[in-house]
């Protein structure tokens, strides 16, 4: 797991309500978090990463691997 | 298809019927749904990794058929489903696209499904969990009105309100098709909505020419909202193309 994905790990232990661990490979709606959870989760990382993440690059972000490598690409 | 997977109807107005799907547990109702889905929908049932998504998708996506087959005259064998460049589904009936528009939203043990002939329409329904970070959440989801709005109530009317705004903006966001790939904080949903005045009408700042009647569909049970659009005669009737309008957010 990369350094970003533990942060991310660590992040969501603290903000999602999660009945098990979290997969990374899984999508949000498979990891059962509210459409909620997932925009204020996203936005949060943006803030913990310092990177922007705009709405219409949600769209591309299926699953939490997927914002880590956003992040990743981005991050200064 | 049988009785005890028929969606129960919980709103009907002439433009619009919202059905509740129950999402309870129990192997048969889900073995009955899975009949009901088509190849490619068993196939996408396979990839979700856990029971719960797994079951919600089932018996929606069952439902789903049975009240679009009923809304189109049509047999399931008939319908399949499309998808938006916004990833907003549609209904095919034989491969041609229908002009009936649909959406559909699962929270626990709730789902709703929305029909509306001719118009858009979006819905939300979510269970009033509570927030770990009510104050975080409410300044990153919210426009700086609705956050002055949910900063005066306490408690559980406060965690009430929150669900109550975010049910309306999801199925506003949905009913556009843009889903969340629009900023939640650029728009506000009308303190009429809070508490009460359970139905009101809604502009995009961007979009004034689209008008959106908002319906508040909360119970004991969940919060929920759906969003319609209101046909005025300079809208082109859009279903089966669901693609929004364009233009930055407004506040």
């Amino acid at each position: 797991m990369s350094a970003t994905e533990d942060r991310m790990v660590e992040l969501a232990k603290r903000h999602l309500n999660l009945d098990r661990d979290l997969n990374l490979d899984a999508g949000l709606a498979d990891s059962d978090v509210s459409s909620a959870d997932a925009v204020s989760f996203i936005k949060r990382c943006a803030e913990e990463f310092n990177v922007a993440i705009p709405p219409e690059a949600v769209r591309g972000i299926k699953n939490m691997r997927d914002l880590a490598h956003y992040i990743d690409a981005r991050a200064g | 298809m049988p009785v005890a997977l028929t969606p129960t109807t919980i709103y009907r107005s002439d433009a619009a019927v919202v059905s509740h799907v129950d999402l309870t547990s129990d192997t048969g109702r889900e073995a009955a749904a899975f009949a009901w889905l088509d190849e490619r929908e068993q196939s996408r049932r396979e990839r979700f990794l856990h029971p719960r998504p797994r079951r919600q998708f089932t018996l929606c996506r069952a439902a789903l058929r049975s009240a679009l087959c009923r809304a189109l005259r049509c047999s399931n064998d008939e319908l399949s489903f499309g998808t938006s460049a916004y990833g907003k589904p549609f209904a095919l009936v034989g491969g041609v696209p229908a002009s009936t528009d649909f959406n559909v939203s699962h929270s626990g043990r709730h789902g709703l499904i929305a029909v509306a002939p001719k118009r858009r329409i979006g819905v939300d329904v979510e269970v009033r969990s509570p927030r770990r970070d009510i104050d975080g959440d409410i300044r990153l989801l919210f426009s700086p009105e609705e956050r002055a709005r949910l900063n005066e109530a306490n408690g559980r009317r406060r965690l009430e309100l929150f669900w109550s705004l975010w049910t309306m903006k999801e199925a506003l966001l949905k009913a556009l098709g843009t889903g969340l790939s629009r900023d939640t904080t650029g728009f506000t949903i009308p303190p009429a909505t809070s508490f009460g005045d359970g139905r009101v009408d809604f502009r995009f700042p961007d979009m004034p020419a689209t008008r959106w009647q908002l319906q508040a569909l909360d119970d004991t049970r969940f919060v929920a909202a759906v969003a319609l659009e209101i046909p005025t005669p300079s809208v082109p009737d859009s279903i089966g193309q669901n693609e929004p309008d364009t233009g930055g957010s407004g506040t």
